[in-house]
């Protein structure tokens, strides 16, 4: 007699950026339902049953949405990204006038970057091949003058920097320092080709905002 | 056309973003020297 295929268990997740996340166990789960990476209109595959549900409807985690938002279940769709909180993509301003879909395809062209507080991230001279999002945190542009430090700009979450040497590959024009722990999403070089490529319709949005900003020369490095 | 034909207006927009790269360069260069005269003249 031949074997019988092991029956898979747990539940996977339908994420907005149209990928099928897991399996994964019912704590797992719970936590993506508290972190709201999985929401009430989310799809969720319950591997047991062979069938599809929309989160809110599964009486398993009825109590758990109850507890996150009581009387109410929310609707608004959040990227399911490791190691992002939620909303935090928002922030950023340049990508405002992304939908949720496209957000969570972005993401997937990002990496999550932390610099820990006096953290050079890009040094004045060294060659760029990547901007930087800022997330959380707070960041210090400096440039060094006659041996004195110049602090051009200070960056807060939603700003970004590096932009410049994302099209021109060229050095670095100032140094960027984190004056606090800071979050940070990286989008290099050949990540921003391989979107162009591979996805016009979502670096569309994210070229649009760019371009027309006024140019500030401090934001540039 | 950045909706209607995305994969058209893509390369358009990042010729575009390489021109501005170019000007903030040149600014960020007058920027730099104007900061080094303004010293030296203390």
């Amino acid at each position: 007699m031949g074997e019988q295929p092991a029956q898979e268990v747990g539940y996977k997740i339908w994420a907005v950026d149209d990928v099928v996340y897991g399996p994964v166990d019912m704590p797992t789960l719970v936590e993506w339902v508290k972190d709201e990476r999985v929401l009430a209109d989310t799809w969720v595959f319950t591997c047991h049953k062979n069938k599809w549900n929309q989160a809110g409807q599964m009486g398993e985690l009825r109590t758990v949405f109850n507890a996150v938002l009581p009387g109410s279940i929310p609707v608004s769709h959040t990227p399911l990204i490791a190691g992002i909180r939620p909303g935090s993509l928002r922030r950023v301003k340049i990508l405002g006038e992304m939908n949720d879909q496209q957000l969570g395809r972005f993401a997937q062209f990002m990496e999550v970057e932390n610099a820990r507080q006096f953290h050079t991230i890009v040094k004045q001279g060294d060659p760029g091949d990547a901007m930087y999002l800022i997330l959380e945190g707070e960041l210090r542009v400096r440039q060094m003058i006659g041996g004195k430090e110049t602090v051009l700009v200070t960056l807060m979450a939603g700003e970004f920097f590096g932009d410049i040497s994302l099209f021109d590959h060229g050095p670095r024009s100032a140094d960027v320092v984190a004056n606090d722990h800071s979050v940070l999403l990286k989008v290099s070089t050949a990540n921003l080709q391989r979107m162009t490529q591979e996805v016009p319709e979502l670096a569309t949005p994210f070229l649009t905002p760019s371009s027309s900003k006024s140019p500030q020369l401090t934001y540039n490095v | 056309m950045t909706q209607e034909v995305p994969e058209l207006a893509t390369p358009f927009l990042v010729a575009i973003c390489k021109t501005l790269t170019a000007r903030i360069r040149a600014d960020n260069r007058r920027l730099r020297d104007s900061i080094n005269v303004a010293r030296a003249s203390r």
